[in-house]
């Protein structure tokens, strides 16, 4: 894979698991992005009030709150914040969609993460 | 599976079906003897081959015929059975006239023939036809009573079975299937983790992601394979089949005296003359008393009854009556000559036989077939229902174990998939950053460990159902 065009933007990783976080984190900084991460659903809440985010990774299940409580403290201190969600499901909960702005089966290919990633924050960008 | 209408059974495949013609081979045969006994040909054969060949003829005209019409009715209406079958025995007649007038130089008495036959075919073709029908009909009941009834059993075996058992059963299913890989693959990555190549973790990848889709898959498949296996149409055997009791037996040798008189006594009369047609009715009318009289005082006396030839009392009905007949044929001298009744008792005897086979079973099997119906219907929507409840208790009970394996096993696994694929695209990519690996390899480990020991847990959970879950704490 060719050298992604560095994008300078900074990117939520949720997750409770660190070996998810820590593997995220890294193919995300190998873009040259910067990364914070949050275990669960209150670190979350925490980090979006404290920073400027342009994307937000979150993992559909982490302890302290649902997806959705989740989403809604994200969306309530930034409501144009893109959100990629992973699941372990096949299949995202139907109202997901709604809510989120891109839905991927975990475990994820990197290149498909990466393409993924970059096209939300391009989006955001141009908005 | 329902009982077969009239309709159904007149017009269906055993209206051309060759077991139907191969089956009236032996009393055609017979009758075309019979007629041909006094037609001079220069050889014994020909009345055989006469027969054979007008026997041939039918087999063409009904298989044809019915070809044609069900290309546009898979059920032949009436009309057009009686057409094919009607130009059949139009085709015997004309056949064996036809034979009997240019090997033997006689009139070929077409109007006779094709009258004697279309007379024989009225009467017998519908009642063979719909009897068979109704008899294959019977055996594919069966066959799916037995089915039906072995599938009850088994839902039935496993209604006892408990949420707590099904959890068990979905656990140690999943332990089974997990615990050797797992085992393996941390013990490759625990020995070989400072000398791993490129090639050597993306096959570990690739087996975890093996693993963590067999999590999936067999939360998916645990616990089935309760349901009997469905589809095919399983027959009863034919003894089975035959296994019923007669129903008013005195009708039905009425209709058997009836349908034998008139195919045999046309010919009796025409070639021996009016005492042996006299004859033939006597001795007919004797054996159809006898065939009905035997069932109904054995049916009075409470014995078992049923229409299987080698049944007990059908057997001692057939044997008196057949004898009857033949004493009545040779010693009553309402034919003097004694060798008209040799010639003829053998086409009354098979006649009788056959008929009283054919016409008991036809007064039956529409009843015993909606009988045999109704309580399948009824065996089904038992089985239905009880599976539907063994299903719904194993849904939730599967639900609940992927709940459980969600987090802290397929998560986890999921997150072993990631890193190592993660690190090998980047090492492809050139994004590897040296002693790197020792770290993933470290963490993936780490993990796998744990998933072993929420494993071991899940299982010994499933022995223990009132202990809390991994996930409940």
């Amino acid at each position: 894979m060719a050298d992604p065009e560095p994008i300078d933007a900074v990117v939520l990783v949720a997750d409770d698991d660190d070996l998810v976080r820590s593997v995220l984190g890294m193919a995300l900084r190998s873009l040259g992005l910067t990364v914070v991460e949050a275990a669960d659903a209150r670190q979350v809440a925490e980090v979006a009030r404290n920073a400027p985010l342009d994307l937000a990774v979150l993992d559909i299940n982490m302890p302290g709150g649902t997806v959705h409580d989740t989403l809604g403290s994200l969306r309530e201190e930034q409501p144009a914040l893109r959100v990629l969600v992973l699941s372990g499901d096949l299949s995202p909960p139907a109202d997901l969609h709604t809510v989120a702005n891109d839905f991927a089966h975990k475990p994820i290919e990197l290149p498909d993460f990466l393409s993924r990633v970059t096209r939300l924050l391009r989006q955001s960008q141009h908005e | 599976m329902g009982a077969v209408t009239w309709r159904e059974a007149l017009g269906g495949p055993w209206a051309s079906h060759w077991v139907v013609w191969a089956a009236l081979y032996p009393p055609t045969t017979l009758v075309v003897l019979l007629r041909e006994s006094v037609t001079p040909y220069p050889h014994w054969w020909w009345p055989l081959l006469s027969a054979t060949l007008q026997h041939l003829a039918v087999g063409v005209i009904i298989t044809v015929g019915a070809a044609i019409f069900r290309r546009r009715h898979p059920i032949l209406p009436l009309a057009v059975i009686g057409i094919v079958w009607g130009l059949a025995a139009v085709a015997r007649g004309l056949i064996g006239g036809g034979i009997a007038q240019s090997v033997a130089g006689v009139d070929p008495e077409f109007a006779f023939r094709i009258s004697a036959w279309l007379l024989a075919s009225t009467l017998w073709v519908p009642v063979f036809v719909y009897t068979l029908a109704q008899f294959d009909q019977r055996r594919l009941l069966l066959g799916a009573q037995d089915a039906t009834q072995a599938g009850l059993a088994d839902a039935r075996d496993h209604a006892g079975e408990s949420a707590d058992h099904i959890q068990h059963r979905l656990r140690e299913s999943v332990r089974q299937t997990l615990e050797p890989v797992l085992a393996d693959l941390q013990g490759s990555l625990a020995r070989s983790r400072d000398s791993l190549s490129r090639e050597r973790i993306d096959t570990l990848g690739a087996q975890l992601t093996a693993v963590h889709d067999e999590v999936v898959a067999v939360v998916e498949s645990a616990g089935g394979g309760h349901r009997a296996a469905a589809g095919g149409e399983l027959r009863a055997s034919t003894r089975r089949a035959f296994d019923v009791t007669p129903q008013r037996p005195i009708v039905t040798s009425l209709m058997v005296t009836f349908a034998t008189i008139a195919l045999v006594v046309p010919d009796a009369w025409r070639v021996f003359g009016a005492l042996a047609g006299a004859e033939v009715s006597v001795a007919t009318t004797l054996a159809g008393l006898i065939l009905a009289s035997v069932p109904h005082l054995a049916l009075r006396a409470g014995w078992t009854v049923s229409i299987f030839p080698g049944q007990r009392v059908t057997i001692v009905a057939i044997v008196l009556s057949v004898s009857a007949m033949t004493w009545i044929m040779l010693t009553s001298e309402i034919d003097p000559i004694t060798w008209h009744g040799l010639l003829i008792s053998p086409l009354i005897a098979v006649a009788l036989i056959l008929a009283s086979t054919v016409f008991s079973l036809a007064a039956v099997l529409a009843r015993s077939n909606g009988e045999a119906s109704d309580a399948l219907a009824a065996a089904i929507a038992e089985l239905d229902a009880a599976r539907a409840t063994h299903d719904a208790l194993e849904e939730r009970e599967r639900t609940r174990l992927s709940i459980l394996l969600h987090g802290p096993i397929q998560g986890r696994l999921a997150a072993c998939v990631m890193a190592l694929n993660f690190y090998t695209a980047a090492s492809d990519d050139g994004r590897d950053d040296d002693g790197h690996a020792a770290g993933v390899i470290d963490a993936v480990v780490r993990h796998l460990a744990d998933v072993s020991v929420d494993l071991a847990s899940l299982a010994e959970l499933g022995h223990n159902p009132t202990r809390a879950t991994p996930e409940e704490g």
